[in-house]
């Protein structure tokens, strides 16, 4: 299933920021997913002619600032905040890596990191595409959610041509700015 | 590949721009003084300030997701809930106290619909305000808005009175509940019987005041009454108060939205300005009759004088006897008479008197005992006003009349005198002497006052006529003792001789029945009587009560007179009466009255008239 793809992705991909095997993964069902209540969103879209995937990661400030201490030795608010804005910008080059893999055009948005308890709906989301990570790091943890949008009839079968895979090429990693 | 990577670098700054300004407008809610809270309907907290984080003893990330129904009571949550059903997006005030910290703090909250996100999801965002000092300075100003007394409202424009008053204005109107009732029946419905047309009239101005603009207003406030007289309800004398009225518009965009009502008690005011008025028309009065006597020829005055007091006597034997056509022709000679002398108050009271009999269709005795009081006290004060303009300028009493102007400084004058010469210490004792002498009709008032108390309770009817055969100044030790008498004698003429006025219509007498009381002159002395009309003496109660108390034996009693057995009743102890009432029948009264009597070196009588009246004289000795 092409979600269950995109989780082992994700995991994958989290798993490697963290450089850290501890850190897991709990995917959430889409009917147990309701509203997550963290006071930090960073979010990155992308976008294709026939599709938007937004990924979202919900956290807490004081999570992410021990995170964000425990990888890059710097738990102050701009490291907190580059450190979640860098996952985003992470796991979105590697979903984007994985259309252009299936010939389809994306482009990728800058991450942005915003404070305060948000969140995005839309009424297009393909539940069956979209997904809830609940990530556990220690005793700290956050949200990642997938949310897709099909916006025309046959966005559905340029998506199922998609192989979410990680593979092991990490050149295309971004190096931001 | 340049272009595209400016591109990217101006992207990358608006989003650090964007990123920023949600900062700062996070930072805006969270420093809000207020408790600031994002929920849904169930509650759920959404977003909430550091006020509210502090408010619910939680942190901000502890704060998101937690039910705020949880931290409320349960009829405070009811209380929200009903603003998320209310069908207006308008937002709903309401009150209520929390404990923050250990103490109790109200709170005023606003809760204002949000918006709807995903098609069951709806936010609200709930504001609540520490009001606690606010209502605590609003209950001190209200303390000191309570105590003015002023009587303070406004009334809205439907006219009714609005929540804030002046707690003064329940007690001024006499009433439990002000708020929530219109100004018309609070204020002019009890009022409007006693209120002339003019004012009637400016009071109905008022009311129709209110939703008007300002010019119509301006005009109808011309007309706005500035006192009226309120009766007060559930008083249990019908004393009401005089309220000076102020009434204020409160305008919006020039109409009349509602007035400010400022109520002012004036009672003692007007009060005293009535006495005042009074006061000076009994001067003017007296003044016009000094002016009249003087007027009078001396030797004339002196006999039509005497022939008025005479007149004045038969005028009271008629009342007793119920003689009206005797009645009439008296009262007409005393008018011609008082014409005679240009006595002009007197000739019109008798006038208006005789008038005020004529427009009956048959002749009342209830018109006559109103109207014959005032025409007494009328001749009462020509008499003492006759008595000081000719008490010649020979004796005593012109020093102490002079006195009466500056009576400190003189007295202070003679007392020194005294001291330094031992003949003028007779003098000082003969004007203090003087003036411990009280006028006998002084006792008049007390003895109503008891008359009343008796009667009343009792649903007797009694006319009290007091008839001084000259209005004497005696003793005060002389008059107090007189007073205690009377008012025992008056009680018991009520109690034991006046029947109920359904009995006197069996006996075919009036329904009223008459109590008279008054003084002659005698040879060493002063007599004084009381009269009544009412089932008289009855001769063998009295002897079988003096035999059953042993006061007597049978022997004794066949060869008493009958005022021996009248005598009986001042006996210590003697009752006829069998049950002892609250007022009399005690037994111990006229065994006093007639102690005082000797005390005075005289005596006291109980004689039956031969026109059946009960007549008790007391004798006392006042020469010197």
């Amino acid at each position: 299933m092409l979600s269950d793809q995109l989780r082992a992705l994700i995991e994958n991909q989290v798993q490697s920021y963290f450089m850290n095997s501890d850190v897991k993964s709990l995917s959430i069902s889409p009917e147990e997913a309701t509203v997550y209540f963290y006071n930090r969103l960073s979010l990155i879209l992308l976008g294709g002619a026939d599709f938007r995937m937004l990924i979202k990661i919900h956290s807490n400030e004081s999570d992410v600032a021990i995170m964000a201490k425990e990888a890059l030795g710097a738990g102050d608010e701009v490291a907190t905040v580059d450190f979640v804005k860098e996952l985003a910008n992470v796991l979105g080059g590697s979903v984007k890596r994985a259309i252009e893999a299936a010939e389809l055009q994306v482009g990728l948005s800058l991450p942005l990191s915003i404070r305060g308890f948000d969140e995005l709906f839309s009424e297009k989301t393909d539940e069956n595409l979209s997904g809830f990570y609940r990530i556990y790091s220690g005793s700290q943890d956050f949200v990642i959610q997938v949310q897709v949008e099909l916006l025309s009839p046959d966005a559905r079968a340029q998506f199922e041509k998609i192989q979410f895979t990680s593979g092991d090429d990490s050149s295309g990693s971004l190096e931001f700015l | 590949m340049r272009n595209a990577n400016k591109d990217l670098q101006a992207s990358y700054q608006i989003i650090q721009l964007i990123e920023r300004s949600k900062n700062n407008s996070e930072l805006v809610i969270e420093r809000l003084p207020d408790v600031f809270l994002v929920l849904d309907r169930r509650g759920r907290i959404f977003k909430a300030n550091e006020e509210a984080c502090h408010f619910l003893g939680l942190s901000s990330e502890q704060a998101l997701g937690f039910s705020f129904k949880d931290a409320v009571l349960p009829e405070q949550w009811r209380l929200i809930e009903s603003g998320f059903n209310n069908g207006s997006r308008e937002p709903r005030s309401f009150e209520f106290n929390m404990i923050k910290q250990g103490t109790e703090r109200v709170f005023l909250w606003s809760l204002s619909y949000f918006g709807n996100f995903e098609t069951d999801l709806q936010l609200f965002t709930l504001q609540g305000r520490d009001i606690t000092l606010l209502r605590l300075y609003q209950k001190k100003i209200n303390d000191i808005f309570a105590s003015i007394p002023l009587g303070i409202f406004t009334v809205n424009n439907s006219g009714m009175i609005d929540d804030a008053f002046s707690e003064y204005t329940k007690w001024m109107l006499g009433q439990n509940e002000i708020s929530g009732r219109s100004l018309k029946d609070l204020l002019y419905e009890p009022a409007k019987e006693l209120m002339d047309v003019a004012t009637r009239e400016g009071f109905k101005a008022i009311l129709d005041s209110v939703g008007r603009n300002m010019k119509e207003f301006d005009v109808l406030s011309e007309t706005f009454p500035r006192q009226i007289y309120y009766p007060l309800p559930h008083s249990i004398s019908d004393r009401g108060r005089y309220l000076g009225i102020k009434v204020q518009s409160i305008a919006r965009n020039e109409k009349v939205i509602g007035l400010l009502v400022v109520l002012e008690d004036r009672t003692a005011i007007v009060e005293a300005e009535k006495a005042d008025e009074r006061h000076q028309l009994l001067q003017d009065l007296s003044i016009e009759r000094a002016l009249q006597l003087k007027k009078a020829d001396p030797d004339i005055l002196d006999v039509s004088l005497q022939d008025l007091h005479k007149l004045f006597t038969d005028l009271g034997d008629a009342v007793m006897t119920q003689s009206s056509d005797n009645f009439k022709n008296l009262l007409h000679t005393v008018k011609a008479n008082a014409r005679l002398l240009g006595l002009t108050n007197l000739q019109k009271l008798a006038h208006s008197f005789e008038t005020k009999l004529k427009e009956q269709a048959q002749f009342s005795w209830e018109v006559v005992y109103t109207n014959l009081e005032i025409l007494l006290s009328e001749w009462r004060e020509i008499i003492a006003l006759n008595k000081v303009l000719h008490s010649g300028d020979t004796d005593h009493r012109s020093s102490s009349d002079s006195l009466g102007s500056k009576p400190s400084q003189s007295l202070w004058a003679l007392y020194k005198n005294a001291e330094s010469d031992p003949s003028a210490r007779s003098h000082l004792e003969e004007v203090l002497k003087d003036y411990s002498r009280v006028r006998l009709g002084s006792i008049e008032p007390m003895v109503r006052g008891s008359a009343l108390k008796v009667a009343e309770p009792a649903g007797k009817r009694v006319r009290l006529l007091f008839h001084w055969d000259q209005d004497l100044n005696l003793d005060q030790n002389l008059v107090s003792d007189l007073r205690a008498c009377l008012v025992h004698l008056v009680t018991n003429a009520i109690d034991h001789g006046i029947e109920s006025p359904l009995e006197r219509n069996a006996k075919g007498k009036s329904p009223t029945g008459i109590v008279r009381v008054g003084s002659i002159q005698s040879k060493d002395g002063l007599i004084v009587y009381i009269e009544d009309d009412g089932n008289g003496v009855d001769l063998e109660s009295i002897k079988k009560k003096a035999l059953d108390q042993g006061l007597v034996s049978p022997e004794q009693l066949n060869i008493a007179s009958e005022s021996d057995i009248l005598d009986l009743v001042f006996y210590s102890g003697f009752s006829t009466k069998e049950n002892v009432s609250e007022t009399s029948g005690r037994g111990v009264g006229l065994s006093a009255v007639r102690d005082i009597c000797m005390n005075y070196g005289g005596n006291c009588k109980l004689i039956r008239t031969q026109a059946g009246l009960t007549r008790f004289e007391l004798h006392l000795v006042t020469q010197e």
